[in-house]
């Protein structure tokens, strides 16, 4: 408590900047939502590229000093083409080399090796052609095929939208009971026994959620709200006040009239006469 | 850059199964490069965000390139039989780049998962469903059935022809055949006849005591004294002759013939 | 301004523009003399710096010799290895794809008597030719082992079939006699040593010298005629044991190792060891006496001399792997895998 407290008057009089989801259209995405982009986006991916110390603390070698273990992950780069492809969390490293002890430092870039390869998921029934790196076959290996890779690891790893949408479209298709396989019941139970425990991670809104980014989320609940809230011109809203107006003032005077008629018995031809513009033929 | 993760991870953990589905994954899996700062950052204070990373912080060792190691093997359980591999049920150890493109792609297997092992135990157990003997033995009757093999049996002495013989000529071809594989046609072949030189017979061979395969065989006469011994033919298997008995015509016919690969032959 | 650069101006004026030209011109124009000598050996170190380019020529070469050595080079390597073939899992199989058998010593001589069969080949006596293939590197790296020939005592003795010409020399009257009931077709004293220095005797009509240490001191005459073929103990050409010397010289098995002229480390050897209507057990002995003759010339240095040893016997084309470890007196290794596998081995 006292740390919160602390804490608190540490922010006291500091201006809070806006974060992404305080302002504009971010401030209307859901909660679902939200908790997809922690996951997507603050939260620390697997080490890939180096290997992280385990442990608090380590001891130098020589003079036997306590030191603390802080892992600070490598800088990485993530070019737009690895939204397309799966590169099962490897990434683009820009760094130097130094490969001599008397030479200036030379620029370098370490890319992953790109291979165009087939991953086929059980529950879409689907083959995709693909570019994958070895790491990402690996994976599917190691986990005993794509489906279970993508529903098991986290989208901190899986990082690029194709295998985000992909693990989305899974999800739903699960969440709808395999309608791909509707011939054959059989396999429709097998895979819900198989895949399903990964269903109860998310709620039904959570996976409608699920693999967008902030552009295309933001597009999204601009569109459904759009939806939502329809829209009418006010010439299309007065005119049809009018028409019930005027339906409504026919009906009254239609009565009125009749009443009328009833009472006089004069001739309506007679009122005709009196309207000025009307058209008459004048011989 | 991660400020809220051990926010997130705690939510996440307590509210899913996800991360613990994923520590099974064993992540030390690393195909690509693996990096070391040459110059590691300075410490940075307990609960402050890390001190910023100047450029020396970019300088990276190579660790180890994973591109270029060799990968493990990896088990795979085959759902059909699979010439050289083995029968359906059998769990096998393979390249994961073959495995992966060969078999669990085109569906021929699929990964020795433990739920997998469970559904498949009954296929091994079960003989019946088993094809073939060995996975070697389709690849071994196509190359039998492919050959033309020579029993060179002598000019001078008496003979009639029995297993023994054709199991030594399938030797000096580089076959191991042995004695009770082969089974001869009935009708007894016996020399030395010059009648039936360059003819041609067949015999059974059993491979297991399962598969059985006609073997295509033909008769040479050789003798010990070189004035009389017959000039060896170059190709001799390419030349159309006869069967040494109008029965053995319609077995021959079904065998395939041998086909010489190297075209220049002078 | 200061001092120098006032005398300066005043300079500057006192002599005129022009006259400063002619003087300074010449003076800029000569080149940079020398007065004394360039360093000694310079130019004659240069000279020899500068290497004559000799054009080799090049007789004329057959057109079947033309790219030996690029052939040679692209050659396969016949060090012999097997070991990433599988096993044989099944009864029939081909042999290519799978490694090499390993028969019993009978088991190969049974197989090779089948192929000479009076019903087949009809030669029940041919040769049983062993052939050995030699790990030649010496104690160092990039050293190879000399050709090397030698004659192995053998047990059981068989025709060989080679003329085998000895010259015994002893002084003493008994061992004379010795090496005559021995075989030997010349024995002598030192009258012997004088009929070769007089020429009488031609050392070319003989392939071998035994000595016995007694005649040493005349003998030593006729080193320098002898040169390499002179008796030595290294060799057991000079033994007091003439008998078993001659008997070695006549009638064991004579075996030559040859490198390979491009695989420096690769040698070869191929000897009789009987004939295949031998007993087994004496083809067998044979044996064991001539491998364990060969691996006497091992270099002292770690790792395997032999590669593989196989048994043939023409006409056949059959070549059976046998294994020789079993055989050796001086195996380092256990000899408990090796006895399993023969075991294993399934004819």
């Amino acid at each position: 408590m006292a740390s919160n407290a602390v804490q608190s008057v540490k922010k006291l009089g500091v201006f809070e900047r806006k974060g992404l989801f305080d302002k504009g259209v971010g401030a209307l995405l859901p909660e679902a939502y939200k908790k997809f982009y922690k996951e997507w986006k603050l939260t620390e991916p697997t080490a890939v590229h180096y290997i992280p110390e385990v442990g608090k603390w380590k001891r130098d070698d020589l003079t036997g000093e306590a030191v603390p273990i802080q892992n600070i992950p490598l800088p990485l780069l993530y070019p737009k083409e690895h939204n397309r492809q799966l590169w099962g969390g490897e990434a683009v490293i820009q760094g130097f080399q130094l490969r001599d002890k008397h030479r200036r430092r030379v620029p370098h870039f370490w890319f992953p090796v790109l291979k165009r390869s087939v991953v086929y998921s059980e529950v879409l029934n689907k083959f995709f052609s693909v570019i994958v790196t070895d790491r990402t076959i690996q994976l599917i290996n190691a986990n005993y095929g794509f489906d279970h890779y993508i529903l098991k690891t986290p989208a901190c790893d899986l990082k690029s939208l194709l295998a985000l949408g992909l693990k989305r479209k899974i999800l739903k298709e699960l969440e709808a009971g395999c309608p791909s396989y509707k011939d054959d019941p059989v396999i429709q139970s097998q895979l819900a026994e198989k895949y399903n425990k990964y269903l109860e991670a998310y709620t039904s809104d959570e996976i409608d959620w699920y693999g967008f980014s902030f552009t295309e989320a933001c597009n999204r609940i601009k569109k459904q709200m759009e939806e939502g809230q329809q829209k009418i011109a006010f010439k299309h809203m007065y005119r049809a006040e009018l028409i019930d107006k005027l339906r409504a003032a026919k009906l009254e005077e239609a009565m009125g009239q009749s009443l009328k008629s009833n009472e006089s018995g004069l001739d309506p031809t007679w009122l005709r006469k009196m309207i000025p513009f009307s058209k008459k033929k004048e011989t | 850059m991660w400020k809220t993760v051990p926010f997130v991870t705690k939510s996440i953990s307590s509210s899913s199964i996800l991360l613990a589905a994923s520590s099974l994954i064993q992540q030390q899996i690393r195909t690509t490069y693996i990096l070391k700062r040459k110059f590691p950052p300075q410490l940075h204070k307990k609960g402050s965000p890390p001190k910023k990373l100047r450029s020396r912080h970019y300088i990276y060792d190579l660790v180890e390139d994973t591109n270029t190691k060799k990968q493990e093997d990896i088990d795979v359980i085959l759902t059909t039989f699979v010439e050289g591999l083995g029968n359906s049920g059998e769990k096998i150890k393979v390249k994961p780049q073959f495995a992966y493109n060969s078999l669990l792609l085109p569906g021929l297997a699929v990964y020795a998962c433990p739920e997998n092992l469970e559904k498949y135990k009954d296929t091994l157990c079960n003989k019946e469903s088993v094809e073939y003997s060995s996975p070697n033995a389709l690849p071994t009757i196509k190359t039998l059935s492919r050959i033309t093999l020579s029993v060179v049996m002598n000019k001078d002495h008496p003979w009639v022809l029995k297993p023994w013989h054709v199991k030594t000529s399938f030797r000096k071809s580089g076959y191991v055949v042995p004695d009770d594989a082969i089974t001869l046609p009935e009708k007894p072949i016996t020399g030395p006849d010059m009648g039936l030189e360059n003819k041609e017979f067949y015999v059974t061979v059993t491979i297991n005591n399962k598969e059985k395969v006609n073997v295509r065989c033909r008769l040479h006469h050789w003798s010990t004294d070189i004035i009389d011994r017959i000039p060896y033919t170059p190709y001799f298997w390419e030349e159309d002759t006869e069967p040494i008995y109008p029965e053995f015509k319609e077995v021959l016919e079904t065998l395939p013939k041998k086909v010489t690969k190297s075209v220049n032959k002078n | 301004m200061s001092l120098l650069s006032n005398k300066l101006f005043q300079l500057n004026q006192l002599i005129a523009p022009q006259k400063l030209l002619t003087r300074i011109v010449p003076i800029v124009n000569t080149l940079q003399e020398r007065n004394y000598a360039a360093r000694k050996g310079t130019r004659e170190r240069k000279k020899k710096a500068k290497v004559k380019v000799e054009i080799k020529k090049v007789g004329f070469i057959a057109h079947n010799l033309r790219g030996r050595e690029q052939m040679l080079a692209a050659r396969a390597s016949k060090k012999f290895s097997d070991t990433w073939k599988a096993d044989p899992i099944d009864n029939v199989y081909p042999m290519k794809y799978y490694k090499w058998i390993v028969y019993p010593f009978s088991e190969a001589i049974k197989a090779h008597r089948e192929t000479h069969h009076p019903e087949i080949y009809n030669k029940p006596d041919a040769e049983l030719y062993a052939t050995v293939e030699l790990n030649m590197q010496a104690e160092k790296k990039n050293r190879f082992m000399e050709n090397f020939t030698r004659i192995a005592a053998v047990p059981h003795k068989f025709d060989h079939g080679e003329d085998r010409n000895i010259l015994v020399f002893a002084k003493s009257e008994e061992s004379q006699n010795e090496a005559r009931e021995a075989g030997a077709q010349y024995v002598g004293g030192p009258e012997l040593v004088k009929q070769i220095q007089t020429g009488q005797l031609s050392l070319y009509d003989f392939q071998y010298f035994i000595a016995h240490p007694d005649i040493l001191p005349e003998l030593v005459q006729l080193r320098g005629v002898m040169k390499r073929r002179f008796p030595n103990v290294k060799s057991g050409t000079l033994e007091t044991d003439l008998k078993s010397v001659i008997d070695r010289y006549l009638r064991g098995i004579s075996y030559q190792a040859v490198k390979d002229e491009y695989e420096k480390d690769f040698g070869q050897i191929n000897a009789v060891l009987g004939h295949l209507n031998m007993n087994d057990t004496h083809l067998e002995e044979n044996f064991a006496a001539f491998i364990n003759d060969v691996y006497t010339q091992k270099p002292k240095r770690d790792g395997s001399f032999i590669y593989r040893c196989y048994l043939w016997s023409p006409p056949s084309s059959e070549k059976l792997k046998i294994d020789h470890e079993m055989y050796l007196d001086a195996a380092e290794e256990p000899k408990e895998e090796k006895q399993k596998i023969v075991q294993t081995v399934v004819l």
